[in-house]
């Protein structure tokens, strides 16, 4: 059983399963061969419920990205399926969908990109950039298409008379709130949020994260939220999601996965969060992993994790390749002994420093 | 810790305790080794003059790390690049000093000599005499230059951008050692591979003849701080250290950091936005804010005892962890203004919800001078202005309850 079958109770929005996307790695020269490949998501499954917001957190290099890209069809996967459910009772698959059907899914699925700064054309005025993929789409156009850049600005907390300013005019979380206006344009059902708050300040980032929550609702949109930083993952999402060398490693709930992480990895990733109170120094048992992060192309044998894990067992885990079960309802693991470590999570000594 | 102005001293009676030099300083028995006052460095860019930093004081004290913290704009990196003379143009340093004073007040070279007592009594005026003024040094000068790298080395955000991809790691290590000390290239390499160790890089022998795209952006940062350490550094300047790496690898070249500076007793100016970084490992806390210094404190303090209003919507903005899922932050209302369009008074009223109008949107707030050497720029804390305002405004009670702490 995987997690992309567990829940019958309800059909998940999205449905990944068994997912790879390998890129080739080309000798030299000019007709190169294939030597490898580099595993960016090696083994996927996972499902979005709708209404929720799922984190996906790990490393830089875990594939968490190249993910969200393949799921919303930037990238098409080497292998597995992207299952969205495009309406009660019917399911398209996004792997193997023509280009014509790919691009009517994209208007459901959308993605906030990162640097605010990038990511806007300078050239064009915010009305293009925002009403873009609806003119790209010749969805509307003349006064309906501006009508529909304003409501989008507005939602977003922008002043609809910013619509004939270029990006530079703008500070970072403008270009952000911009950037969500662009996402939301075409009334998503689906929105990947790809580190979308990382590069900003820190008042501003609280502005964004709010701001996101409150379109959730508004719009009853479903988020995949992809990010590096567990502090803020925690503040929107429902459900996390570990990836660690492409693949999922732990998966729960937010509250259970922060107080009581099941892998070694998790636990590692919770304690290199530096607290924001001095009197937590050295709090969280201090795990440090080395910085040598094992090569996507060629990931080692049995648990991923394993040359970096402070728990790993030199036979088992060296050579017996693990599978992610569910230990409890909703919890799920991939170490081979998530049953009987003790891991430490966060919460219980932030009570003890405020008290 | 503090460079106490003079003409504030009698606002420290209003505390209930003489705040007087002698005193103040006597917590601190050696000198600073940098205190920085009233620096001001502006961009002159066609649209006028951005005044980056505006008038910023602060001290680090020897062997003691210093956290710069504030969001993009405020001029905690333009404070670190104009220590080490490496502003670039249109920029340039138009007033204020940066003394820097290596040796004085620890004579820990040379046995003997150190005589606490008589570097108590120093009053701070004095201590121009043997530093040296850095913002009066030609930034492209011999002078500056055999400081910089050597007895003030730095540190930057981009470790990959920062070491050059067509140069092996030994090459670049023993270009600077060489460059500041006398040596030969076997010894240097000696010495580069020796340093390489101490920075936590696993075969350290065969990394030398690596180029820095071979490595991960952890391990190049690593190579940057043998780099910076190589010389033996009185002042390590740390900007963004560790903000483009992953949190696993965060937390180890913070540990680094600290453990070199444990050992070598050297002092950092550790430029950051992270408050989390800060708790983790700040001695003192100058919070900056649009190029001014608006608090500056302990640790322990500024995260415990916030004072000026910025620092408080600063550390209730940012999430903390374990408090459960989904919990609101709260947020600062506004934005940071853009440089050129600076707000008249403190720069921060816009946005504060304490802000008393009259005062904080007209005069510039004074800087107040709070037992423990604390130092905050707001009017709240200054009694006689906020009394005066009170009695044109009545509602202003907000204000009383910072005051009486």
């Amino acid at each position: 059983m995987s997690e992309a079958e567990s829940t019958p109770d309800e059909e998940p929005l999205i449905r990944v399963s068994g997912l790879h996307m390998d890129y080739p790695i080309r000798g030299r020269g000019l007709f190169s061969r294939t030597t490898g490949a580099v595993h960016a998501v090696n083994g996927v499954d996972l499902s979005v419920r709708p209404g929720e917001v799922l984190g996906l957190v790990g490393e830089s290099g875990c594939g968490k990205s190249t993910l969200g890209r393949c799921i919303v069809g930037d990238e098409r996967a080497t292998a597995g399926h992207v299952y969205y459910q495009e309406s009660p009772g019917h399911v398209a698959d996004l792997v193997t969908a023509g280009k014509e059907d790919l691009r009517r899914y994209q208007r459901d699925i959308r993605v906030i990109f990162q640097d605010p700064f990038s990511s806007l054309n300078p050239r064009m005025t915010v009305a293009q950039i925002v009403g873009d993929p609806l003119a790209s789409r010749h969805l509307a156009r003349g006064s309906e298409l501006e009508d529909r850049v304003a409501e989008a600005l507005r939602r977003v907390g922008l002043s609809p008379t910013y619509m004939r300013r270029f990006p530079h005019a703008f500070s970072g979380g403008e270009r952000q709130r911009i950037n969500i206006a662009r996402a939301l344009i075409l009334n998503p059902r689906f929105v990947i949020a790809d580190e979308a708050v990382s590069a900003l300040d820190v008042s501003v980032r609280a502005q964004i994260i709010n701001l996101l929550r409150d379109l959730q609702e508004e719009l009853s949109l479903t988020y995949l939220f992809i990010s590096h930083d567990l502090s803020v993952v925690e503040s929107i999402c429902d459900r996390v999601a570990v990836m660690y060398l492409g693949k999922i490693v732990e998966l729960a709930d937010t509250e259970e996965i922060y107080a009581e992480p099941k892998h070694p990895y998790t636990e590692a990733l919770l304690s290199a969060v530096p607290r924001p109170d001095p009197r937590l120094r050295g709090a969280g048992g201090r795990i440090r992993l080395s910085d040598e992060f094992p090569d996507p192309s060629d990931p080692p044998a049995g648990c991923f994790f394993h040359t970096r894990c402070p728990y790993a067992d030199p036979e088992r885990c060296s050579a017996d390749p693990t599978v992610l079960r569910e230990l409890t309802p909703k919890h799920w693991s991939d170490c081979h002994y998530s049953e009987t470590l003790t891991l430490a999570g966060v919460g219980a000594e932030q009570e003890v420093a405020a008290s | 810790m503090i460079d106490t102005a003079a003409p504030r001293h009698e606002k420290n009676e209003v505390f209930g305790k003489d705040m007087g030099m002698d005193e103040s300083v006597a917590s601190d028995e050696r000198r600073p080794l940098l205190r920085i006052e009233s620096l001001k460095t502006h961009f002159f860019v066609d649209d006028g003059p951005v005044r980056a930093v505006d008038g910023v004081t602060l001290t680090v004290p020897r062997g003691k790390t210093v956290c710069i913290v504030g969001e993009s704009g405020c001029g905690k990196s333009i404070t670190g690049r104009s220590v080490m003379g490496l502003v670039e143009h249109p920029g340039r340093v138009v007033d204020g000093h940066i003394w820097w004073s290596p040796a004085d007040g620890d004579q820990r070279s040379s046995a003997g000599g150190r005589n606490p007592l008589r570097r108590s009594r120093r009053h701070a005026a004095d201590s121009d005499q043997d530093a040296v003024d850095l913002a009066a040094l030609d930034p492209r000068g011999e002078a500056l230059r055999r400081i910089r790298g050597n007895e003030i080395s730095m540190v930057f955000q981009e470790p990959m951008a920062s070491l050059s991809p067509m140069y092996t790691i030994a090459e670049q290590l023993i270009e600077t050692i060489r460059l500041h000390r006398r040596m030969s290239k076997r010894d240097a390499y000696r010495l580069g591979v020796e340093l390489l160790t101490r920075v936590g890089i696993p075969r350290a022998e065969q990394r030398m003849n690596a180029y820095s795209f071979q490595l991960s952006g952890g391990m190049c940062q690593r190579v940057m701080i043998a780099i910076a350490i190589a010389c033996g550094p009185k002042l390590l300047i740390a900007d963004e250290p560790t903000t483009a790496l992953d949190v696993t690898t965060q937390a180890r070249i913070i540990d680094l950091l600290a453990e070199i500076q444990a050992e070598t007793d050297m002092s950092m100016m550790f430029i950051t936005h992270d408050l989390g970084v800060v708790a983790q490992i700040a001695d003192e806390v100058v919070v900056m804010y649009l190029g001014t210094v608006v608090e500056q404190g302990s640790v322990e303090e500024i995260f415990h005892d916030p004072k000026h209003p910025y620092t408080r919507a600063l550390l209730a903005s940012i999430p903390k962890m374990g408090v459960g899922a989904r919990k609101r932050p709260e947020t600062i209302r506004g934005q940071v203004p853009h440089p050129l369009n600076r707000p008249a008074g403190c720069p921060f009223h816009p946005r504060c919800d304490q802000a008393i109008a009259g005062v904080c949107d007209t005069s510039e707030p004074p800087t107040v001078e709070l037992p423990n050497g604390r130092r905050v720029r707001c009017v709240l804390y200054d009694r006689e202005l906020v009394t005066t305002a009170a009695k044109g405004d009545q509602a202003v009670e907000a204000t009383s309850g910072g005051t009486d702490e």
